[in-house]
C-alpha cells in the first residue's frame, strides 16, 4: 500500500507545484513600473519578494516581468537593484544597476521561491554586495556610495504582463551608524515613486506592498 | 521468498538508473559551444533588451568570468559557487554596435518618460550553455569593455 501511496503522493506535490498561478494580465506598449520608495539615505536595501510566476502571455507578446528592491541617488543618477526577473526563457536572478556609464545587469540562477533580496554598500571594497537569502552572490563597483532612497516594486517589459501580484515586504534600508557599522532599518512609511498606468501598488502597511495591474482597463 | 528478492533487486536497479540519469543530467559540461551558435543566441538576446536591426559592427571574444568581471569592476560573491558562478567559467562576449533602445529592466529617473537609447550593447554569455550572464550599453563617452569601434 505505502509503495503506491508514496509515489502518488510525491507527482501531486510535483504537479501543485508548477501548475502556473491565475494570475491578473496587464497590456501595455511601453516599459512599466510600479513602485514605492523611502526617502532616506540608504546604504543598502532589502525585502522578502515571492514567486509569484505571472503570466507573461507571450501570444500578445508580452516578454518579462521584473519584482525587484534597490537603491538609488538621484544627481548624478545611480541605482542598484536586485529581484526575480521571469522572461521568456524561464525565471532567473538579476541585478539591474547603472554606474554613470549606462544601464547593465548581471544575471543569477535562483530557485523558484520566496527570496529575501538585499545589497550594502561596502567601503572596504567600494563595492555594492549582493545577496540571496544572505549568501553574497556578487559585487560591482556602481559608482555610489549612499542613495537618496530605498525602492521596491515590479517592472513589465513591452508586452501584455501581469506584476503577478507579487507581495514585498519587510521593507529595510541600510543606515550607517555612528561608529561605521550599517545596520538594517525597517521602511516604516513609503510613498508612490512610479505608478505607470495600468500597473499600481496595493499598500499592505507601511513596511509591505504588493505589484499590482490590470492590463483589460 | 524469491518475489521479495526480486522486488528488491528490480527496486536497487531502478534507483541505480534514476542516480545515473540525474548524474549525467546535473553534470556540468566541460565542452563549450561553437562561435556562431553563441552568436546567434548572444545576438537574439541583444535583440530582446533593445538592438534594432542588425548590428553596424560588431566583434566576439572568449575569455573566463574572472577576466571579465576584471574588465567591469565586479567579482563574485564570497557565496557565488552556491549559484553556479566560478571564476573559470569560459564566457562568449558579443559587443555590439548599433541602435538600442534598452528594454531590459532598469529604474526610471525621475520624471523619465522617454527610453533610453543607445549606439552599443554587449551580451556575456555562459559558453557551455549559452545562458545570459551579463547585458550593457554605454553611453557615447564611456568605452565599452570589449571596444567595437
Amino acid at each position: 500500500m505505502k509503495r503506491v501511496v508514496l509515489p502518488v503522493i510525491l507527482m501531486l506535490i510535483v504537479l501543485i507545484g508548477g501548475m502556473p498561478n491565475r494570475n491578473v494580465r496587464a497590456h501595455t506598449g511601453a516599459l512599466h513600473n510600479c513602485t514605492e520608495k523611502k526617502d532616506v539615505v540608504a546604504w543598502g536595501a532589502w525585502a522578502y519578494i515571492n514567486w509569484t510566476n505571472p503570466d507573461l502571455d507571450t501570444g500578445d507578446g508580452g516578454q518579462w516581468v521584473y519584482n525587484r528592491v534597490g537603491v538609488a541617488q538621484v544627481s548624478p543618477w545611480r541605482f542598484v537593484e536586485f529581484g526575480w526577473w521571469k522572461t521568456t526563457s524561464g525565471l532567473q536572478g538579476y541585478i539591474a544597476y547603472n554606474d554613470g556609464s549606462g544601464n547593465k545587469g548581471q544575471s543569477v540562477t535562483i530557485s523558484a521561491a520566496t527570496h529575501r533580496y538585499s545589497m550594502q554598500y561596502d567601503p572596504n571594497t567600494g563595492k555594492y554586495w549582493f545577496y540571496v537569502d544572505g549568501s553574497n552572490v556578487w559585487n560591482v563597483n556602481a559608482n555610489f556610495t549612499d542613495g537618496d532612497f530605498a525602492v521596491g516594486g515590479g517592472e513589465v517589459g513591452y508586452g501584455v504582463e501581469s506584476m503577478g501580484h507579487t507581495k514585498l515586504w519587510d521593507l529595510r534600508y541600510s543606515k550607517r551608524n555612528p561608529d561605521g557599522t550599517f545596520q538594517y532599518a525597517l521602511w516604516n512609511g513609503h510613498v508612490n515613486y512610479t505608478d505607470d498606468d495600468p500597473y499600481f501598488n496595493t499598500n499592505i502597511d507601511s513596511n509591505s506592498f504588493y505589484d499590482d495591474g490590470d492590463g483589460h482597463n | 521468498m524469491k518475489k521479495k528478492f526480486l522486488f528488491i533487486g528490480v527496486l536497487a536497479l531502478c534507483l541505480i538508473l534514476i542516480f545515473a540519469f540525474v548524474t549525467i543530467g546535473s553534470a556540468t559540461p566541460t565542452t563549450t559551444l561553437d562561435d556562431e551558435t553563441l552568436a546567434e543566441k548572444a545576438l537574439t538576446e541583444a535583440q530582446m533588451i533593445g538592438l534594432i536591426g542588425t548590428p553596424k559592427a560588431q566583434k566576439t571574444a572568449r575569455m573566463s568570468l574572472s577576466e571579465w568581471n576584471m574588465l567591469i569592476d565586479a567579482d563574485l560573491g564570497m557565496d557565488a559557487d552556491k549559484f553556479g558562478l566560478t571564476p573559470d567559467i569560459p564566457v562568449f562576449v558579443l559587443a555590439i554596435r548599433g541602435n538600442v533602445e534598452w528594454r531590459a529592466p532598469g529604474l526610471p529617473q525621475p520624471g523619465q518618460e522617454l527610453i533610453e537609447r543607445y549606439d552599443n550593447i554587449t551580451v556575456v554569455l555562459d559558453a557551455r550553455t549559452g545562458d545570459l550572464i551579463w547585458v550593457g550599453a554605454y553611453y557615447p563617452d564611456h568605452p565599452m569593455p570589449v571596444v567595437v569601434p
